[in-house]
This record gives C-alpha cells, sequence and structure tokens, in this order.
C-alpha cells in the first residue's frame, strides 16, 4: 500500500476531491433527473425511465463505472417510489415489472460502456502525453512522406512549430545529400520493415545541421495496411561532440606516448652504441679482410679466379650485413606515429638480439632462448614492441651488472597463451626486486639506476597495455626477476 | 726443422668473419683452421707445426681472457693475437700482461693482422727451436750420475778442481774424471758453453 501511495502523482485529499466531484455530480444529476421527471409533464408508461437514463450516461462517461452505479442506485428506487405505479409505494405492478427491470439493465451496460469509452479516451490522453512530453521528436508521416503529427520535442529539435509543417513533405528535414536515404527508409517501411537505430543528419529550420539516432516504424491499420510511418529522432549532437572531443584527446595522447617512447628508444639506443659499432664493424673488418685476401688471390700467378669470387661474395654479404644494422637502427630512431601490421613476434625477438646480443655478451651474459616456432602472428607497432624487447633487456643486464657470485643468464621465452595471445618472458638472474619497487619499477621516473631517467619501465607498460597486453614482474627462482607480458591476438591477424 | 705450413687456429662465433679471416690467412699460404667455439678448439686435434691463436675477446659463454688463461694452465703455448671491438681498454691491458702478441681493434687493416700473424709465427717458430733445444740438454742431463751433477753444479758456479775435491771430499784426479765426462755427456766444448746450457736448464748455484 505504501508504495503504491508513493507513486501517486496526487495528494490524498485532491484524490478524495476527485471522488467527491465524480460522486457528487452522479447524485445531483440522479436528483435532477427524479426532479424533472417529477415536474415535467410525461406522458404514463416508459417516458419517465429517459431522464435518469440520461443521468446515468452523463454521470458514467464523466465519473467512470463506479458513478454510473451510484446513479442507478439513486435512479431506481426513487423511480419506483415516485413514478413506477402504485405510486407512493416501493412497489411495482406487476405488468410494469419489466419496464423497470429493462431500466436497470440498461443503466449498468450503459454505465459499463461509458466507462470504457472514457478509459480509452483517457488511455490515448496518457499516450499523447506521452508522446508530447517525449525528450526525442516523434513524427509520424502518410505514405506519400506527408507530416501527419509533430511533438514538442520536434519542434524544439527542428525550430519548425507544428502548425508549420504538418501537412509538409518530410524532406524538407532532410539535406540534400540525404534525400535518397529518406527514400530508402521510406521503401522499407512500406514493405513493412522497421529502421533501428540509424544514425544520419538532418536539417534544421534555420539550415544548421543536427546528428540524429532514427527509428523509424510503419503505422499499421486494422486491416494490416502500411498506412503511414512513425519516426522517432533523438538528437545525438552532442554525444557526437564528445566523442569527437574525446578522439582528438585519444589522438593527442597517442601523439604524445608515441613521441615519448621515440625519446626512450633512442635513448636505449645510446645505451647500446658500443655494441651496435661492435654490429657495424664486424662487418666491416670481414670486407676489409677480404678484400685484401682478394687483392692476393689474384696476384698469385696464376691468380685464382675462383677464390678472388668468393672473397668477393664474401664482400657483398657483409655489405648487406652491414646495411641491414643501419636499417634495424634508423627503423627504432625514426619518429612516426604507431601503425598496427600482422607480424611474428619471434621475427621481432631475433631482430632485437641482432643489436643487443653484442651487449650481452659484453656484459658476460648467456643468453637463452625458447621461441615457440607455432606462435600465431598478432598486430602491433613492429618498432613499439621491439622497443619493449629492448627495454626489458637493457634492465636485465643492469640488474645483472653486480652479480659475480654466479653465471649471469637471461632467457627470452616466447610461447602460446591460450588460442589468443602470444605469452613472452624475459628472465634474468640479477638482484631481482623486493615486492615494494615491484610495484613502482612501472612508475614514471622511478629509477634504480644512477645515470636512468625511468621511463624506460613505464614506456614498456604503456606500450604493452596499448597493444591491448599486460606487464607484469615478479622474482624468479633462485634468483633475478621475471617480467611477463602477453599479447591479444587478433582475428584480423589470425587470417 | 718442420716443414709444414704455420697453422693459424681462429676462433670467432661469427660465420661470415670466419670466413674472412679464412681467405685471407689463406692468400699467404698459411694453414688455417677455424673453430666457432673454445670448446671446439680444445676438442680439435691440431697440427703440430708453428702457429699461432686469433681469437676474439668476446666468446660465447667464456671471456677470451678467461680462455687465454686456460690455455696457459693446460700447458698450450701457441701465442694469441686478440681482436676486439673498441671499449675494452682494460681487458687489452689483462691480456697483453697475460702475454697475448697483438691486440687488434676491429675494423683492423688486413695487413696489420697478417704481420701480426708472421711476427706470432716467427715467436712460436723460435719458441718451438728453444724447446727442441732444451728438451736435447734435459734429456743429457738426465744422464748424469748423481756425483757428476754435483760437479756441474760446482764448476758453473766457478770452483777450481781443488776446490770442488774439497768441498766434495774426493781427489782432484777423481774430479778431473768426472768432469771430463760432464763435458762429454753433456756435448759442451768449452766451460763457458756448459754454463750456458746450466743457465737454460736454470739449476741451482748456475746464476
Amino acid at each position: 500500500m505504501r508504495s503504491r501511495k508513493a507513486y501517486r502523482a496526487s495528494s490524498l485529499p485532491e484524490v478524495m476531491r476527485g471522488v467527491l466531484r465524480r460522486y457528487g455530480l452522479a447524485l445531483v444529476l440522479a436528483g435532477l433527473a427524479l426532479f424533472l421527471d417529477g415536474i415535467l409533464p410525461f406522458p404514463e408508461g416508459v417516458g419517465i425511465y429517459q431522464l435518469p437514463i440520461a443521468a446515468v450516461v452523463l454521470s458514467a462517461w464523466y465519473g467512470g463505472r463506479g458513478p454510473g452505479w451510484f446513479t442507478t442506485l439513486v435512479c431506481a428506487p426513487g423511480l419506483m417510489y415516485w413514478f413506477v405505479p402504485p405510486v407512493n409505494s416501493f412497489e411495482v405492478l406487476p405488468h410494469h415489472e419489466p419496464a423497470y427491470f429493462i431500466f436497470i439493465a440498461l443503466c449498468l451496460l450503459v454505465s459499463e460502456f461509458s466507462a470504457g469509452r472514457r478509459r480509452a479516451e483517457h488511455q490515448t490522453g496518457v499516450l499523447a502525453a506521452i508522446v508530447e512530453s517525449s525528450d526525442d521528436a516523434i513524427i509520424s508521416k502518410d505514405m506519400d512522406g506527408i507530416i501527419t503529427t509533430w511533438n514538442a520535442s520536434a519542434e524544439r529539435m527542428f525550430g519548425y512549430a507544428a502548425g508549420e509543417v504538418i501537412g509538409k513533405p518530410v524532406k524538407i528535414l532532410a539535406p540534400p545529400d540525404r534525400v535518397d536515404e529518406m527514400r530508402a527508409i521510406l521503401e522499407r517501411i512500406r514493405r513493412g520493415e522497421r529502421v533501428d537505430h540509424i544514425e544520419t543528419v538532418r536539417r534544421r529550420k534555420d539550415g544548421t545541421l543536427l546528428d540524429i539516432s532514427l527509428t523509424v516504424s510503419p503505422i499499421i491499420d486494422a486491416n494490416g495496411a502500411v498506412v503511414g510511418a512513425s519516426k522517432i529522432a533523438r538528437d545525438i549532437s552532442e554525444r557526437k561532440r564528445t566523442e569527437n572531443a574525446l578522439r582528438e584527446t585519444d589522438n593527442a595522447l597517442e601523439m604524445a606516448r608515441a613521441e615519448l617512447a621515440h625519446v626512450a628508444r633512442v635513448s636505449a639506443l645510446g645505451e647500446l652504441t658500443t655494441s651496435i659499432a661492435h654490429e657495424i664493424a664486424q662487418p666491416l673488418g670481414g670486407m676489409i679482410a677480404s678484400a685484401g685476401a682478394g687483392t692476393r688471390w689474384l696476384s698469385t700467378e696464376p691468380p685464382d679466379i675462383a677464390e678472388a669470387r668468393a672473397a668477393l661474395a664474401n664482400i657483398a654479404a657483409d655489405g648487406k650485413r652491414a646495411r641491414d644494422v643501419i636499417a634495424r637502427i634508423r627503423a627504432l630512431t625514426k619518429r612516426q606515429t604507431p601503425r598496427k601490421e600482422t607480424l611474428d613476434f619471434n621475427h621481432e625477438v631475433l631482430e632485437v638480439l641482432a643489436l643487443t646480443e653484442r651487449e650481452l655478451r659484453r656484459h658476460d651474459i648467456m643468453l637463452r632462448t625458447q621461441l615457440d616456432s607455432t606462435l600465431p602472428h598478432l598486430q602491433g607497432d613492429r618498432i613499439q614492441l621491439q622497443q619493449v624487447l629492448i627495454n626489458l633487456i637493457l634492465n636485465a643486464i643492469e640488474a645483472m651488472s653486480g652479480v659475480n657470485d654466479r653465471p649471469r643468464e637471461l632467457t627470452i621465452v616466447s610461447t602460446q597463451d591460450g588460442p589468443n595471445a602470444v605469452w613472452v618472458e624475459v628472465r634474468d638472474s640479477g638482484t631481482g626486486l623486493d615486492a615494494k619497487s615491484a610495484e613502482k619499477v612501472f612508475e614514471a621516473f622511478y629509477t634504480t639506476k644512477s645515470n636512468g631517467i625511468g621511463i624506460g619501465l613505464s614506456i614498456t607498460r604503456s606500450i604493452v597495455e596499448a597493444h591491448g597486453g599486460r606487464l607484469c614482474v615478479s622474482p624468479s627462482e633462485p634468483h633475478g626477476a621475471v617480467f611477463r607480458f602477453s599479447l591479444p591476438v587478433t582475428e584480423e591477424a589470425l587470417s | 726443422m718442420s716443414v709444414e705450413l704455420p697453422a693459424v687456429f681462429v676462433i670467432d662465433d661469427d660465420p661470415s668473419m670466419r670466413r674472412s679471416l679464412d681467405t685471407l690467412l689463406r692468400s699467404v699460404a698459411l694453414d688455417v683452421h677455424l673453430f666457432s667455439s673454445p670448446q671446439e678448439f680444445k676438442n680439435a686435434r691440431r697440427p703440430e707445426a708453428p702457429g699461432c691463436l686469433v681469437l676474439d675477446v668476446r666468446l660465447p659463454g667464456m671471456s677470451g681472457i678467461t680462455f687465454q688463461e686456460e690455455l696457459a694452465k693446460a700447458g698450450v703455448a701457441l701465442p694469441i693475437i686478440f681482436i676486439s671491438g673498441h671499449g675494452d681498454v682494460p681487458m687489452t691491458v689483462r691480456a697483453m700482461k697475460a702475454g697475448a702478441v697483438e691486440f687488434l681493434t676491429k675494423p683492423f687493416d688486413d695487413q696489420v693482422l697478417l704481420d701480426a700473424v708472421f711476427a706470432a709465427i716467427e715467436r712460436d717458430r723460435g719458441r718451438r727451436r728453444d724447446a727442441v733445444v732444451l728438451a736435447a740438454l734435459q734429456a743429457r742431463y738426465r744422464e748424469l750420475t748423481e756425483r757428476e751433477r754435483q760437479v756441474l753444479q760446482l764448476v758453473v758456479a766457478g770452483r777450481a778442481n781443488k776446490q770442488i775435491a774439497a768441498e766434495l771430499l774426493l781427489s782432484v784426479v777423481t774430479v778431473k774424471v768426472h768432469r771430463g765426462q760432464v763435458m762429454r755427456k753433456m756435448g759442451a766444448k768449452s766451460v763457458a758453453e756448459l754454463v750456458r746450457m746450466a743457465d737454460r736448464l736454470i739449476l741451482p748455484g748456475s746464476a
């Protein structure tokens, strides 16, 4: 009971007043009917029933079933006492009985019908009120595309008053490039189909454009024929604006992240300078040696052409190798917006090891790799993913630089993590992390290095997360730390 | 002397570097043996020719210096030429102290490497010759009796026969006989030569 009261729009006294008004009117009408029956010269017979029936009809129409019955309840004994012979007694002569009972039956029937009618009208009124008060523009049109109804929100949204547009073609709402779309919608309505939540553009009265989400349903009459269409339009320009703003913020953020990643990448390469110089010096040394050899092979008597040719082939191979090293570095130092491409992660591991292997050796670190050759391809930015590996490897080197009482080992494992992810582990035998710093290593500007600025691991994590993966660190047994990250394999990459 | 080609042993884990060094060293008529790791080198049977070792200071699994120390312990006396990337100065110092012949920084000049290799081979050849001579001396020394060795020691210490006789409680004649035996067995034509031999044998009292 309580909750029902709570939902009531009007207060209790108001409800009571409504009841009093409906029943009061019923009583007045009943009294009036009986009074008029008394003073007006009605012919004998059924004539006396006309006014009470009218009273019942009116009170039922105004007040519903209850007041209708109430009027009947008042009129029936009144008629019986004053007008139905024998007059001035609560008796009915036998030949007047049918008429009297038919009167009562009629009264009940009329009450019922009037009340039903009233309810229906009330409901229509409620529906109209809903339509009118809706935040969405609700418009109906006939099959010729002529607007037939127009609610308040439509007025607000499009700027036309109802009187201005009802009877006009709905086309006036479409910007020139959307007229065809409107025609297509009407065609679908004609076939009895519904058009659900399409996002489109309409034109206001002042000519400005408006983003809306539109639902159009056919209006079907009692015979099942499509006689028109109702359109519900929601103003989504605010949402669109927010979306655009968000997208711009996202883009700016992405750009900033790429910029920072680039700086970090160049700084990481800086740490690898010695090893990279070696990677170039190695093939250069080979080229010089082969060139010297080639000259000598040609100076022998007779010249050894086959050996000279082989020496030239060596030179070419070394030249290509140096070129590849430079290409790798150039790719890593290039400033570019992140791009997604399908890639084999193992290949990226090998690319990175080509640049860092020497660095590992320089620090007397044993490298082990376990790369799963059945790894599914994934989508990602090649350079940024290489950066993730470089950062983790540099981090491992740093962590092991103080280790002298046990082997320095770096293990890189790639494996499948379920059907939809690739799992990578970078494990070192370094000093490890306590629980406190394990939480902190991914924070920007947190560093344990004397010369680090502490953005490496924070960028590493942000890159992994931007690829839809996650990166975590845990202690490795018996020594060191293990960084693990997973990268999702997208549907496009699978195919 | 051996007529075998001098042998050069190259240990480098980089296949293309091995190929380049191979053709370069073969182009000057050297017998080249290539290995990708110290382990492979240790397991291989090596020709007993004068030669040298060309080695990268950063070998996989072991630093070149550690390997140098291991070889020294195992009595492998091959001269070593180290090849390094730059930035390995402390390592250079250690290697040179441990007896490396040459320390080349990549990318090195081919002629510089060849010069270093020939110098190393020459050094090995000399070492081998010395070793042969020394071995012969040692063999002769082993043939001396205990008494003759005592006499030898006193002779190279510069004692006269009389002093030796007094010290060993022998007659001068007996000392002379022993002394003649020593000179004959050791193949020394003069006392001076005998002193030099004793020097090489590093006998006590020869200093």
